[in-house]
């Protein structure tokens, strides 16, 4: 377990995000799964930290807890100077309205609403249904580039553009925390350099603390902080595991670090080659132990 | 600006709207055009008295309408009730139900006999005269039309043969049409001492209440009714006959809108999952939420209610074209009635979709 403290001193009140020994267990008994372990984290505005790690290592549980969406098992969550644990349901979505925005991998706009109604609904549900939010919708979408693309619905737009209308979605509400899921997971390089880039540029120039899981490799060099996920817990840097480690499915021997899935269980940890691997192990785990 | 997403999710789905508004719309026709009929058969059973410019109708004690059955006065009470302090006009009158033969159809027909040039007679002409005199009958527009009959043909009814002279509106009702003779010529098959009613006018409707009690007091054999009591008493038999059952009709259509417009917002809303699921995680309330598919709901009823309540006025024509004996009369209360049911109506419909999305994981929308 690390501490992933700000790198510019940065005093507590400052802080945006911050994790305090959270733990996330699924299940019970044998079938009890640890998906993150005491995992302490501080992110202050202006901040853009990469959270890498393979498949099934805890990114997404822990991203989940971090915007209320998901309550942890142990240890305490607080967005902007909210306990979340002590938020009711309603307390929450507000918190999440106007103190987080989302960004996720598979865009998640609504399908029957234009690139401008998808920005204004999020307005909408913070109370806000007067001219301004017609025009600080277009405004939003005409600085992510898609002053063209306004009146179309998300079919009609690329990957890019998609992508761009959930950043401007995210940022309907002004909050001071980004939370990115894989936000370059489903774009071609040329679009996914272009998000990323965004993403830095929302940290760096609107103050805003980003937190981006990913596997894209090409914003490590210009974010604050890449922090590395494995087995739920927490790491400064990429933990190189050149020991040897055999898929229990398909047999196949690998470098522990090339296994594109890992799966704990009853204190083992499995290592698979492949998603048909690791599906067949979860269909009949009781078969490999 | 207010983006609708329920209006969106409606209106993404051009079939599911159809169905949807289709549905609620066929239910609210039922509803409507089912109290329509209701509303035309009551106004239809009462007509007839309510026409009939009476103050007072004086029956034999236990008849109280002229359907149920069959009052019996003596013709010598005219004359005492001519001296009654206050009454202007006393009019004899006979009502006999009977079965006509009319070129091998039987028709069921109210005969009516009342005194020429007094009360009793047909109020709406479709031709011919109101007056029928010796030998002459007029009957009414359905009976003339279900049995082909024109000006100048002949009915043989109670053994005497008349002569159609004139034909009437508005004097039917479902089981039976009213025709009219007179009274001389309808007494040969009643006896010559005895009428059916007899009809009164009252000088000042001031004194209308106590000239009813004092006939009361002296003829206990007879009952005398206000003519709206009257009236009343000759539509009892559809209300409490009728009521009943259409009232059954009605809560099945009822249920049959909230049933489609329920599977078509749950539809929606299962489609729709994952992006309710989005709008959970980007921090729209539970209310919030409700409130989309109450509006969805509530938009597809009012949608099916408008369509339903034009489409009631062309299907009504059409059923009143097809079966002549029904007569349909519409209110503004049966469309405020079919509003509110539409609405609640919606609002039942939103429950368990609304139950759904409570159960919504906001997580989902991690998975790509």
């Amino acid at each position: 377990m690390i501490h992933g403290k700000s790198p510019n001193n940065m005093s507590r009140e400052e802080n945006i995000l911050e994790l305090k020994s959270v733990s996330k267990i699924y299940g019970s008994g044998r079938a009890r799964v640890n998906a993150v372990e005491s995992v302490d984290l501080s992110i202050a505005r202006g901040e853009i930290v990469l959270i890498m790690g393979p498949s099934g290592s805890g990114k997404t549980t822990m991203l989940s807890m971090a915007g209320g969406l998901l309550a942890p098992t142990s240890g305490e969550v607080v967005v902007a100077g909210n306990a979340l644990g002590s938020l009711t349901s309603n307390g929450l979505a507000n918190l999440r309205l106007k103190e987080v925005g989302f960004v996720f991998q598979a865009f998640n706009l609504l399908a029957g609403l234009t690139a401008l109604e998808n920005v204004a609904v999020v307005m909408n549900l913070a109370g806000r249904t007067d001219s301004s939010v017609e025009r600080d919708s277009r405004a939003l979408l005409d600085r992510l580039g898609l002053e063209g693309r306004l009146d179309h619905v998300p079919a009609d737009l690329s990957g890019g553009e998609k992508q761009r209308v959930a950043l401007a979605r995210a940022l309907a509400n002004n909050p001071p925390l980004i939370l990115a899921d894989e936000p370059t997971g489903n774009l071609d390089s040329h679009s996914g350099r272009e998000v990323m880039m965004m993403l830095v540029d929302l940290a760096r120039e609107e103050n805003k603390a980003v937190v981006v899981v990913t596997h894209d490799n090409r914003i490590v060099d210009i974010a604050d902080r890449v922090l590395w996920l494995e087995d739920g817990k927490l790491h400064n840097e990429k933990i190189e595991h050149h020991e040897k480690v055999k898929d229990p499915v398909c047999g196949i021997e690998m470098e522990m670090q090339d296994a594109v899935y890992t799966f704990t269980r009853e204190g083992r940890v499995f290592y698979f080659d492949s998603e048909e691997c690791r599906h067949s192990f979860m269909e009949e785990p009781d078969k490999y132990l | 600006m207010r983006v609708s997403v329920a209006r969106s999710n409606l209106f993404s789905d051009i079939t599911r709207l159809f169905i949807s508004v289709g549905g609620v719309a066929v239910a609210i026709l039922l509803i409507i055009v089912l109290l329509a009929v209701y509303n035309g058969s009551l106004r239809q059973m009462s007509a007839y008295v309510d026409n009939v410019d009476a103050d007072l109708w004086v029956a034999q004690a236990g008849s109280p309408d002229m359907l149920h059955s069959f009052s019996v006065v003596p013709a010598t009470l005219i004359g005492e009730l001519e001296k009654v302090d206050g009454v202007s006009q006393v009019w004899p009158l006979t009502s006999r139900t009977t079965l006509v033969d009319i070129n091998g159809k039987k028709n069921s027909l109210i005969l009516v006999g009342y005194q020429p040039g007094g009360i009793g007679g047909p109020w709406k002409m479709a031709e011919g005269s109101s007056e029928p005199g010796q030998g002459g009958i007029v009957v009414d527009k359905v009976t003339m039309k279900t049995n082909d009959l024109k000006l100048g043909d002949t009915i043989l009814a109670d053994g005497q043969t008349y002569e159609i002279t004139g034909v009437s509106e508005d004097t039917t009702i479902m089981v039976a049409q009213y025709a009219f003779v007179d009274i001389e010529q309808a007494k040969k098959a009643l006896g010559p001492n005895r009428v059916n009613f007899i009809l009164l006018k009252v000088a000042d409707p001031g004194q209308r209440d106590r000239i009813k009690e004092e006939i009361t007091a002296a003829h206990p054999g007879q009952t005398v009714f206000t003519r709206e009591q009257f009236s009343q008493n000759n539509s009892a038999v559809i209300r409490e006959g009728i009521l009943p059952i259409l009232a059954v009709v009605v809560v099945i259509a009822f249920i049959i809108g909230v049933a489609i417009v329920g599977l078509v917002v749950y539809s929606a809303t299962l489609e729709k999952y994952r992006e309710y699921g989005v709008l959970k995680a980007v921090g729209a309330s539970g209310t919030q939420l409700y409130r989309i598919v109450l509006e969805q709901a509530i938009l597809s009823a009012l949608l099916g209610y408008a369509v339903g309540a034009l489409a009631s006025f062309a299907v009504a024509r059409i059923v009143t074209r097809i079966v002549v004996q029904i007569s349909v009369a519409f209110t503004w209360q049966q469309f405020a009635a079919a509003a509110v049911a539409a609405l609640v109506m919606s609002v039942l419909a939103s429950y368990i979709p609304i139950r759904k999305i409570n159960s919504i994981d906001p997580v989902i929308v991690f998975k790509a």
